[in-house]
């Protein structure tokens, strides 16, 4: 099940120690986050419509064109009438025609438009345009340089353009109580013809994607930046990691707001997706100089055939928790950005209720090869300890004792659970249990570690942890290698439109196909997202 | 097994980009994408559509889906010291014509560009560019299809016109927003202390100065509240936009010369015969998009 960041919203209702907020793998969060489904997908379509309330911002992804045929009068759906009582229609076998080229048209698994259009995954690619002979990176200088005549045209023609700046210490100043924000005023000519300008105000160090969608910037113009702020301003986005989530509607644990981005990097010698945010959740603290970032998630990024991806650049595309990531040699990769919740449900009924021991660690969703670190803990110290044991069961179902609770990592495999050997006997009232324990984590999927603590009285506690390493795999891989064999880099323009720049610097626009099709089986009408030029329909 | 061979065709489903053009009244063409509405859509608050010239033009490209482009940009050929060749340069179109000047001021024309006829060399922009790179006195640089029609440059002119720009309270030497001031064409309009324009900035009270080549006003006092200049102005780096959108004037002699044949009546009067070979083909081609009975 996905996990949604509306759920962390709603869990911060609760204190800042209650369980609810600060384990996701508690009852209680995995409750809300059946309602964050609903919550969520309020959240994005409220988003969205909001920006679709302005030509500006509009989702050029909306549904638009279709392609359909109206079937005969005399066209019988086949029927499967597997179940007596209800008669199920089945979807005819079609094949779509564009110059002569056939290709099978899919029916829709779920035959609903949102599946049908706007989480629909493309089965191939086209290429549909290059252009050469210009460049995206337009410009670099210092805000002391400022004002600037400038000539920078967009290398597509118009579109957005991206500002980043870098190298400062503050943005922000507050001087004799007037507040001076550094600000960028970029004029010039907008994509649909008109002379303007527009002003971005730089908070702290980042990149901004202007407002408006430009021909040609003319004239820049800085105010109340610091002299030695380093200002690029580029028409594209390629290899710029890394790159704000589209929805960026995270919460940390402190009922703040925070802004999160992906990126790609690398654990243990493992290409991955890592989910980025800032080392602060304070705006305060970043815009006072600290927008430093640290990666609060990994994913180890594999093809369908469990082999590592090493992406060169990603990018995200708008209105949607997907992203393309692209490998050197010309290789796209199609991934779902979505976290997940544990899937172990069952092996948390376990866990004590209110139990006096739990686990204490840094992180518990890695990549393969970490080592989980956790420190067995006496929380609530009310009576001694008796004795104790700590195991856990990889993902191939194997399971594995701690021996001697020992500090030392050292598992030893073929144990029984009920194994005498890996109980610590010895009574003990101290808050740590054993001393800090790793285990490397070499399968993928999920490692249940399980604590049990028998009390002097007899009472046994347990607690269980679902250790995770995770991991992607794409929803579709396209080649690109025909046309485009060394990628640089990948990024979505102002039009939404997907665009490769190869290593010799040209660009390549890529179209992306759908044959699938939505079937009105009582009004017996076929729709296409692919324009055929006909149709062959067999029943 | 049967198999049916079907066509499809095209089905636009309604979405919010339809919403704002019912607001702006430009409708989704038949299979056009959000991308590409979008850009007409954002084309409405730019190019503004009307009953003008301009506006037509404007208008009907847009709502037929076609685009506004740049189609060649012309400079006066300049001398060792910055100076144009010709005394005054300009460019002007206008119906079928495009008029090169020696001397915009006195016009005089250095060389008038028959756009219409095919043989003359300048039916297409690639013929416009290299006609007028040959006058040595101008210089053509190409932007669109190079085979586009010439004729669909709409009427344009290298001499901006400023209708009104505010002078009030700028001080005694006031800059005006644009240099290379046209001659004769500038009038201020001042409610008390502007009245006499000197021809040297030895000024006397109520007097006022031209520099028409920097765009500077001397004036003897400050210009009071309501002051205004109206003025033409030379664009020295012109380019000229062309449309598939071709509009002219039916009663335009120029232009009904080019679609009918001239005949001669017996008072000796030319009166308009059958269309030329262009006229049939224009005549032809607005046939095809709205059929018709001819004459009715």
């Amino acid at each position: 099940m996905k996990k949604y960041p509306s759920t962390q919203e709603m869990a911060e209702i609760f204190p800042s120690w209650a369980k609810i907020r600060n384990d996701d793998q508690s009852t209680g969060y995995s409750i809300l986050n059946a309602l964050g489904y609903h919550i969520d997908k309020m959240d994005k379509t409220l988003a969205k419509q909001g920006q679709n309330t302005f030509l500006s911002t509009v989702n050029l992804d909306e549904i638009d064109i279709l392609h359909k045929v109206q079937l005969p009068v005399d066209f019988e759906f086949s029927v499967d009438n597997t179940d007596p009582i209800f008669a199920v229609q089945l979807p005819p076998t079609v094949s779509g025609y564009i110059d002569s080229d056939a290709y099978l048209v899919q029916p829709d698994r779920t035959n609903n438009i949102e599946e049908f259009w706007y989480n629909a995954i493309p089965n191939r690619l086209s290429l549909q345009t290059t252009v050469t002979g210009v460049d995206h990176n337009l410009l670099t200088f210092v805000a002391n340089d400022s004002p600037l005549e400038v000539e920078l045209e967009h290398h597509l023609g118009g579109g957005y353009f991206w500002i980043e700046c870098t190298g400062g210490s503050q943005y922000l100043l507050v001087e004799n109580g007037e507040l001076f924000r550094a600000r960028i005023i970029l004029r010039g000519i907008t994509r649909a013809g008109l002379e303007d300008s527009e002003t971005l105000v730089f908070p702290w160090e980042m990149k901004q994607r202007s407002n408006k969608e430009w021909k040609v910037i003319t004239k820049i113009e800085i105010f109340d930046m610091e002299p030695s702020v380093q200002v690029n301003i580029r028409s594209g986005n390629f290899n710029e990691e890394p790159y704000l989530d589209q929805y960026n509607a995270r919460y940390s644990n402190n009922r703040r707001k925070i802004d999160s981005f992906w990126g790609l990097g690398e654990v243990e010698g493992r290409p991955t997706l890592d989910l980025i945010t800032y080392q602060s959740d304070e705006w305060e603290t970043i815009a006072a100089g600290f927008p430093d970032k640290q990666v609060l998630q990994s994913w180890e990024l594999l093809d369908e055939n469990n082999l590592p991806v090493s992406g060169i650049d990603l990018t995200l595309q708008r209105f949607s928790e997907r992203a393309w990531i692209t490998t050197g040699n010309g290789k796209l990769y199609y991934y779902d950005l979505s976290e997940d919740m544990v899937s172990g449900v069952n092996f948390l009924n376990g866990k004590t209720p209110g139990s006096h021991i739990n686990l204490d660690y840094n992180s518990r969703y890695l990549v393969v090869d970490e080592t989980f670190t956790f420190t067995p803990w006496h929380s609530r110290p009310l009576k001694e300890v008796a004795k104790y044991r700590i195991w856990y069961q990889a993902p191939s179902g194997s399971l594995y004792g701690i021996q001697n609770g020992s500090s030392v990592a050292t598992t030893v495999s073929g144990l029984a659970v009920d194994n005498p050997k890996i109980w610590v006997e010895g009574r003990q009232f101290a808050r740590t249990i054993a001393d800090k324990v790793s285990v490397q984590l070499t399968e993928r999927g999920e490692y249940f570690f399980v604590l049990e603590t028998v009390f002097i009285d007899g009472e046994t506690h347990e607690e269980r942890v679902i250790a995770k390493t995770c991991y992607k795999k794409p929803l579709v891989t396209l080649d690109v290698s025909s046309f485009c064999p060394e990628v640089s880099g990948i990024d979505f323009d102002s039009d939404q439109k997907l665009w490769l720049q190869s290593i010799s610097g040209n660009y390549y626009q890529i179209g992306l196909h759908y044959d699938t099709m939505l079937i009105d089986y009582t009004k017996k009408v076929l729709y296409f997202r692919e324009g055929y030029d006909n149709v062959d329909v067999i029943v | 097994m049967t198999t049916y061979n079907l066509t499809p065709t095209v089905h636009a489903v309604f979405n919010e980009l339809d919403s704002h053009g019912l607001l702006l009244g430009l409708p989704r063409l038949v299979g056009e994408t959000n991308a590409a509405y979008k850009q007409r859509l954002m084309d409405v608050m730019v190019h503004r559509a009307g009953s003008s010239y301009q506006g037509l033009i404007y208008g009907i490209t847009r709502e037929l889906g076609l685009s506004i482009t740049d189609a060649v940009t012309i400079e006066p050929v300049l001398d060792g010291d910055g100076i144009p060749l010709v005394t005054f340069p300009a460019v002007v179109f206008q119906d079928t014509k495009c008029f090169l000047y020696e001397n915009y001021i006195t016009e005089t024309v250095l060389l008038e560009i028959d756009r219409f006829e095919q043989l003359d060399g300048s039916f297409n922009l690639q013929g416009l560019v290299d006609t007028i790179n040959a006058t040595g006195m101008y210089t053509a640089v190409l932007h669109g299809n190079p085979l586009m029609r010439s004729l669909c440059i709409w009427n344009q002119s290298s001499v901006g016109l400023i209708t009104s720009e505010n002078i009030s309270n700028t001080g005694i030497r006031i800059r005006l927003a644009h240099t290379n001031l046209v001659p004769g064409t500038i009038s201020i309009e001042s409610p008390n202390l502007l009245i006499r324009k000197s021809s040297s900035n030895n000024l006397q009270s109520q007097e006022y100065f031209i520099d028409e080549t920097s765009g500077t006003i001397i004036s003897a006092q400050v210009p009071a509240d309501g002051s205004i200049v109206r003025y033409k102005y030379r664009i020295d780096s012109f380019t000229a936009q062309a449309s598939p959108i071709i509009i002219h004037n039916l009663q335009s002699a120029d232009f009904k010369k080019k679609m009918f044949e001239l005949v001669t009546d017996s008072d000796g009067n030319e009166q308009l015969g059958l269309p030329t070979e262009l006229g049939a083909d224009v005549i032809n081609e607005l046939l095809s998009i709205y059929p018709t009975n001819w004459g009715q």
